[in-house]
């Protein structure tokens, strides 16, 4: 994307409040335990001083889903990742650079953490030890008359403590978003959701961008036989109904998890993407500066995906802002069908919940929430697809 | 392309063509209006001749009642298992032309009494539209049994033999939602009378292999033979003394042979594949034929289900006249047909319970909201025990939970009372054990396992688990079935079916109790078939589900420990105990009652003790009905919300009608 | 031009046979099968007797599901093989009641081509458990299928041989002994099913060509296409019910559901994206932007929930009592004129075609709204204006005409979700159209149901994206296919 674009879509008021809103979504993601979680940040008791937070947010019992960990790792990481781009920007090195450096580092990291062991060594960042009930003790120093000073998070519960003696309650001050069914706080379930429903949107259009981009490449390309053939596998893609699609592979599934929901939605959507690629193409193939391209001998791959595909982009990015969306959407039909990841935190789970349970703060909060990821992302859209138009740039 | 019109002619054409086209229509309407009048007017003088030809029979022996006094019993000396219905069906005042109606479900797999099983056909059409030999007196004393199509019952030779009368003069119904003037169904017209014959022909399907009903089978594995006397007689013998014989005979379903072995127009089933054409019955989506109070008499797939007073019934026939039944997916939708007086009698969610009964309950009547219509006297509501009970069942052949003691850790560990209270809005009661707590088999005495961590913990330590690694999870040596003993950490996953937000609800809270424990568990939510095939390969760690059990209910099939190793069989958790596997052979052939209370309370006892199950609750469901609705008294025996009793005074306005 | 429409035509072939290729495989190797019950709670004992099994067994025979999905290699079954799981089954080794399931399961499969293993395993296994475990499952194995059971009129000769079956299949079952049946008796069934054996053997020998036979053809496979290739899509594995009726029973509800909602969005969304489209910028354009991301981003469960509750008979708010609580027509059909019954099936469709509705109405216009952007820029356009022509008729007349071409081709795209309904929206609404029937069919694996609507919605989504290409043709002269 040229730099002409990216301040196209900083003078679009409406984008512009579309990417820092996505902005302000991915800090509360990162942030998330900050807002809360049931461990206090620091704990003074009798017998010292301690920082329960830091060593629960890797451990492996409380956060078992790996959205979590990724997320939790770049809320540890942060300071070292702000120092970082402190230095860098000093030493001028490119924007991108440092994006692209970060991420492979949060992706190392993440990866680090995974297993339990490497080979004979235990996994240092990989934790596994008993969730300190540290709500119980300072209730129990408390009692037997003690000082207990505790710096909690934001709100101090956990989005996964559960109490059955406060099922289905309004909101109030103790609970800003009230409970649900199972008595869990609606306002750390959000909080948490916002991971969820962020990755699933990102990783499931990711997937389908690259599949449909690498498809739709090959085709307008190559043209012949094998545009036939790829043309033919979109043509089968597009008769089922996506949503059947899903259904059925879901259905498939035995141990069905968030990552299945993610991929099934990446390989069933695919085919706008392809096509628009493939359109792009065979459109772009007869173009004097690809033709020259060709005469010069730069090899295939460069002219197919450093050349051409950032033309092609366009479309595709505006597509791609949209199916974010659109997959979050179906990430909570599933939850309504009941066949959603029952583990996580997932809004469209939260919605589901409220609709069976008619509770106005289960089913207008989740309902905000989607309306406006969903919303952000389009508006963002909205102004790349303006910003990508050349009428609009003269 | 869009030329200006060159003026009016053309503008008058289409103003013409168009009023021209509206006085059409207008006039068909009238003549549709017209026509439907005639055709209502035709229905009610039908109506009113049924009743005129079904007024002269007052008794229950009607044209040749002269048979009953020549009737000889084969064993004149021993007395009649049945006795004479008690229980009024009809009271004085009860109007008698009213309209009930009733939520189903979805479309039905079909009506067809011999195959399906479900809950929704059974009790929605098959209680009403069919009629069994006998039935247990569900409103005043179910250990006895009433005459129903069979006058008199008796039981010989150690209760291997049943010889059985029927009732003279009781015709089948006319098959319903069936045009009968069509010269295809000429074959179908005239009277057809029940038969000792017709009971054959259902045992004979019963046990024909090309009849896929699996579950009914199973009933009737120790059926010997059966015997036709004469019309109105059989014998039913059974391969030994077995205490359900008397339920399973005289529970069969009954087809009419005349209708049921036929083609639909008129050809007889090829013997050799009688059972696999009977499977795929031309009738079994239109309808059902039995000789029971109501009659089907239209089903409109996706709308709804009629059925009709069978003003032929042999018996007290019920007050009213039309149960019409809606057939929708989504169970909350309840309320809302309700409030909108769509339903006549509908039952309510536990979250609906607490909105618009409970958090005014307890109020004074004059804070109560005056335009809903549960407070301003419109709809009346009760809760009633839905004898059916909720569990997590371990799976006993994993080395994991092989010791009672961890099963007990599990049951202490589950905070059953709390979440019945606040999560299922006291819509329930603990369970303890898998019989009705109505019934005289349960044990009173036997108090739940309480929500008890601490205890739990203990016993786990006494198990062997403890957390050796430091990983905050529990472990222990546990010696899998081929292998040695190896640390095992107590992780497990529970399977959970997806349809049911109860069960989810407290797997989720159990979850998080465990953890505190350092026991792992997982929840895996999975669909029906899914659920089923993993229960099938004994595929799971724990599982949940449910049982509605009968009245008197024979636990072999569940818990007796060779029906662990059938396969696919119900003992899904494996569980193995000697001393219950007695009681339980037991149970099926003493039928003498106190001994076998003894045996079945002492059964109830290990089950306590061993926990096979972590029993779970038993439902209480809320019915709530609109104030035309009269005498709604709920039986004792599942379906509880029978409305033979019930009567709907039409003075006020109906449900559904428009 | 026609050349193409063949070519197009000839296209379509491999196409319907991928498409029915993916669904195959994907039912068949879906985990679960068919045949259980959908209910929650389960009311009745599932285990099953002899005869259970038997009648489990027939109905696997009834829908092929006996067969194995692509390849049936059990032509050349080994007896060793035969013997391990009969092992397994009879617990001879040590096995795990989860591995005499499976084992069951296996021999289930095996169905009669383990016949000539399971005589071998009884004939010479020296262990009694095993040849006891041979004779039960010979029961189930050695008897053979009804050739059409359902056959309304069957011809004489496939009555005779039903008939010589069944009286077959009658005596097998029979040939059975309970646990510790003395051994005389014992040794007696034995050497019946020995006998029996020897007389029958040539139906467990094929030659070369008989083997390939029983590769390609004895397949869940090739008995799905045989009965396509007559168009017979066979009963549901549920209901027991024909196919076909029913979906044209439920094709009523969908279509209409669908077709409807799809006018009412076109009608809504072009003046929309007009409109956007004329006032780009501006602060009209970006509240209908916003106004319809609202929209879209309303998931349809919980709006068509909202609507119910607020705007149906059962409404708290009386004033807002306007539309039935669902379902598709007031009770007793049969008692209102036709014309009555139009009115009341719209009345009954208002809402849940609002929420089918409202959802695509961001895509459409947003669409419209590029798309005349595009022809406004068109040189054609600015020599209308350059002439003087007033903006509303430039507009109107020039530009949008060209502007609807490329709208109108999306159709050819939502043709699938046409005939496919929407389950959240029958299911909150109780209209019993085909995207719930879909539904509960995948839940339930009634492939019967799934393949006959997805392959006859395959065929329509072909035929009519051809359609679409071709008018758009006749419409746009630009536009020649070769």
């Amino acid at each position: 994307m040229t730099n002409g674009v990216l301040d196209a879509l900083r003078r679009d008021r409406l984008a512009r409040f579309g990417l820092h809103a996505i902005a302000g979504l991915v800090a509360i993601a990162v942030a998330a335990p900050l807002l809360a979680l049931d461990q206090p940040l620091v704990l003074r008791t009798r017998g010292g001083v301690s920082f329960p937070f830091f060593p629960a947010l890797v451990n492996r019992l409380l956060f078992e889903n790996a959205v979590d960990l990724l997320f939790n790792l770049a809320l540890l990481a942060a300071p070292a990742y702000g120092l970082g781009v402190a230095i860098a920007r000093r030493r001028g090195v490119s924007w991108r650079r440092v994006a692209v450096g970060l991420a492979a580092l949060q992706v190392l990291l993440f990866v680090a953490c995974l297993p339990e062991r490497f080979g004979p060594i235990a996994n240092p960042l990989h934790l596994e030890e008993p969730i300190p009930d540290t709500k119980a003790e300072i209730a129990a120093s408390e009692a037997r008359g003690e000082p207990v000073w505790a710096v909690f998070p934001l709100r101090p519960f956990s989005y996964r403590e559960t109490d059955p003696a406060h099922s289905v309650e309004p909101p109030d001050r103790t609970h800003w978003l009230g409970t649900d069914k199972e008595g869990r706080d609606v306002f750390a379930r959000m909080v948490f959701g916002t991971r969820i429903s962020l990755t699933v949107g990102v990783v499931a259009v990711s997937l389908y961008v690259a599949i449909g981009v690498v498809l739709g490449a090959l085709a307008g390309w190559f043209g012949g036989r094998i545009d036939l053939l790829i043309s033919r596998v979109i043509e089968v893609m597009i008769c089922l109904p996506t949503f059947f699609l899903i259904l059925a592979l879901v259905a498939l599934v035995e141990q069905r998890s968030v990552f299945h929901v993610m991929a099934i939605i990446g390989v069933t959507s695919w085919t706008g993407v392809a096509r628009l690629v493939r359109a792009e193409f065979l459109r772009q193939r007869a173009l004097d500066y690809v033709q020259a391209a060709v005469a010069l001998g730069i090899p295939t791959w460069r002219i197919l995906f450093l050349h051409m595909l950032p033309n092609a982009m366009g479309p595709v990015l505006v597509s791609a802002t949209f199916g974010v969306a659109s997959a979050i959407l179906v990430e909570s039909s599933l939850a309504f069908l009941g066949l959603g990841d029952v583990s996580v935190a997932s809004w469209g789970a939260t919605l589901n919940a409220g609709r069976l349970e008619q509770k106005a703060w289960l089913v207008l909060v989740p309902g905000f929430a989607i309306f406006f990821v969903v919303s952000v992302f389009n508006l963002v859209g909205e102004g790349l697809r303006d910003a990508l138009d050349p009428r609009l740039r003269s | 392309m869009a030329r200006r019109g060159n003026g009016w002619p053309e503008r008058l054409l289409l103003a013409a063509i168009l009023i021209a086209l509206g006085v059409v229509v207008f006039q068909l309407d009238t003549i549709e209006q017209r026509f439907l009048a005639q055709s209502r007017a035709l229905d009610e003088l039908t109506r009113a001749l049924e009743r005129a030809r079904a007024a002269p029979a007052p008794g229950p022996a009607p044209t040749d009642g002269g048979a009953a006094p020549t009737r000889r019993w084969l064993h004149p000396e021993v007395p009649n298992l049945l006795h004479d219905p008690d229980y009024p069906m009809r009271v004085a005042g009860a109007k008698t032309d009213g309209r009930l109606v009733r939520w189903f479900g979805t479309d039905p797999k079909g009506f067809n009494p011999l195959l399906e099983n479900g809950a929704d056909v059974q009790d929605g059409i098959v209680l009403y539209v069919g009629a069994a030999l006998a039935s247990r007196m569900a409103w005043t004393d179910p250990e006895k049994w009433q005459k129903e199509l069979a006058e008199r019952v008796e039981v010989t030779d150690e209760g291997r033999e049943l010889t059985i009368y029927l009732r003279p003069g009781v015709r089948w119904q006319a098959p319903g939602n069936l045009d009968l003037g069509d010269a295809r169904h000429a074959w179908l017209r005239g009277d057809h009378f029940v038969t000792a014959r017709d009971v054959a022909f259902s045992l004979s399907l019963i046990q024909n292999p090309q009849v896929e009903n699996g579950s009914l089978k199973n009933y009737y594995q120790d059926l010997e033979s059966w015997r036709v006397i004469d019309d109105l007689t059989i014998v039913v013998r059974w391969k030994k003394t077995f205490c359900g014989a008397i339920e399973y005979t005289l529970g069969v379903p009954l087809v009419p042979e005349f209708f049921y072995a036929y083609d639909e127009d008129g050809t007889r089933f090829p013997d050799a594949t009688l059972g696999a054409r009977f499977d795929q019955h031309w009738y079994d989506h239109l309808g059902m034929v039995g000789a029971g109070p109501y009659r089907l008499v239209s089903y409109v797939p996706g709308t709804e289900i009629r059925l009709e007073r069978n003003e032929d019934y042999f018996g007290e026939k019920p007050a009213i006249r039309e149960i019409v039944y809606q057939l929708y997916a989504d169970p909350n939708a309840t309320l809302l047909k309700l409030k909108a007086h769509e339903l006549s009698f509908g039952s309510l969610r536990p979250g609906q319970y607490r909105d618009e009964i409970k958090r005014f309950d307890s109020l004074p009547p004059a804070k109560r909201p005056k335009q809903s219509p549960f407070w301003n006297g419109d709809l009346r509501y009760r809760t009633y025990l839905d004898n059916s009970f909720y569990y997590i069942g371990w799976n006993a052949d994993r080395p994991l939970f092989r010791d009672k003691r961890v099963r007990q850790a599990m049951t202490l560990a589950f905070d059953r009372a709390r979440i019945v209270e606040h999560v299922f809005v006291g819509l329930g009661e603990v369970a303890v054990g898998p019989y009705d707590v109505e019934s005289p088999f349960h044990d009173p005495d036997i108090r739940p396992w309480p929500y008890d961590p601490a205890r739990a913990r203990a016993l786990l330590a006494e198990a062997g688990f403890a957390d050796t690694d430091g990983d905050g999870v529990l472990d222990a040596d546990l010696t899998p079935d081929d292998g040695d003993p190896t640390r095992t950490p107590f992780e497990f996953s529970l399977l959970v079916y997806n349809g049911s937000p109860e069960m989810e609800s407290a797997a989720n809270i159990l979850k998080e109790d465990l953890l505190a424990l350092g026991v792992r568990m997982r929840i895996e939510s999975a669909e029906w078939s899914l659920m089923q095939k993993r229960m099938d390969e004994k595929d799971f760690d724990a599982v949940t589900g449910g049982w509605a059990l009968s009245y008197d209910p024979d636990l072999y099939q569940i818990f007796h420990s060779s029906q662990a190793d059938v396969p696919k069989g119900s003992n899904r958790v494996g569980f193995r105990n000697p001393e219950a596997d007695r009681l339980m052979e037991q149970a099926r052939e003493v039928c003498e009652p106190t001994a076998r209370l003894a045996i079945l309370r002492r059964l109830h006892r290990i089950l306590h003790e061993e926990q096979p199950y972590s029993f779970f609750f038993v439902r209480r469901a809320v019915a709530a009905w609109w104030k035309e609705v009269e005498r709604v008294e709920f039986a004792k025996l599942r379906p509880k919300a029978n409305s033979l009793p019930w009567w709907v005074d039409t003075a006020l306005p109906e449900a559904g009608s428009r | 031009m026609r050349a193409y429409v063949l070519k197009r035509l000839l296209l379509m072939i491999p196409t319907f046979a991928g498409i029915f290729l993916v669904l195959f495989l994907l039912l068949n190797l879906a985990p679960g099968r068919p045949g259980g019950t959908s209910a929650g709670v389960d009311l009745a004992a599932s285990l099953r007797d002899e005869r259970g099994q038997d009648s489990q067994r027939i109905f696997r025979e009834q829908f092929q599901l006996d067969r194995p999905v692509l390849l049936n290699p059990y032509f050349a079954l080994r007896p060793a093989k035969v013997r391990a799981a009969l092992e397994r089954f009879a617990q001879a080794v040590p096995a795990t009641s989860a591995e005499r399931v499976a084992a069951w399961e296996e021999l289930e499969d095996w169905g009669s081509y383990a016949v000539p293993g399971l005589v071998a395993a009884m004939r010479d296994d020296p262990r009694a458990a095993v040849c006891d475990a041979a004779v039960l499952v010979l029961r189930h194995a050695a008897q053979r299928p009804l050739l059409d059971p359902f056959a309304e009129r069957p011809d004489p000769a496939t009555a005779a041989e039903n008939r010589a079956r069944e009286a077959e299949n009658a005596e097998l079952r029979t040939w059975r002994y309970g646990p510790g049946a003395p051994e005389p008796e014992r040794r007696e069934v034995i050497a019946r099913w020995s006998a029996w054996y020897d007389a029958h053997a040539s139906r467990w020998q094929w030659d070369a060509w008989g083997r390939l036979r029983v590769l390609l053809l004895e397949t869940r496979l090739a008995a799905y296409v045989s009965n396509l290739a007559r168009l017979d899509f066979g009963v549901s594995l549920v209901t027991r019910e024909p196919v076909i009726p029913t979906l044209v029973s439920k094709l009523k509800y969908s279509i209409t559901l669908s077709l409807g909602s799809l006018v009412l969005a076109y009608a809504i969304a072009i003046p929309l994206g007009v409109l956007s489209a004329v006032t780009r910028g501006s602060s009209s354009d970006r509240a209908i932007t916003v106004g319809l991301f609202v929209l879209y981003s309303l998931p349809s469960f919980f709006v068509a929930t909202l609507l119910l509750v607020y705007l149906s008979q059962g409404s708290p708010l009386p004033g807002l009592r306007l539309f039935p609580t669902g379902g598709w027509s007031s009770p007793d059909p049969l008692s209102r004129t036709s014309l009555a019954e139009l009115a009341d099936v719209a009345w009954h469709l208002v809402l849940p075609m609002a929420c089918m509705t409202y959802g695509s109405l961001a895509a459409l216009s947003r669409y419209m709204r590029s798309s005349l952007l595009d022809v406004i820029a068109a040189d054609f356009v600015r020599t209308a204006r350059a002439k003087g022509v007033p903006e509303r008729t430039v507009v109107l007349h020039h530009a949008l005409r060209n502007a609807l071409l490329p709208i109108l081709t999306l159709l050819g795209g939502l043709l699938p979700a046409v005939l496919g309904g929407s389950v959240i929206v029958e299911y909150v609404f109780g209209i019993p159209g085909m995207g719930l029937w879909v539904v509960d069919s995948i839940f339930q694996r009634d492939y019967n149901v799934i393949l006959a609507v997805e392959l006859l919605s395959t065929v329509l989504v072909l035929v009519g994206t051809l359609l679409t290409d071709l008018a758009y043709a006749w419409a746009d002269p630009r536009i020649r296919y070769e």
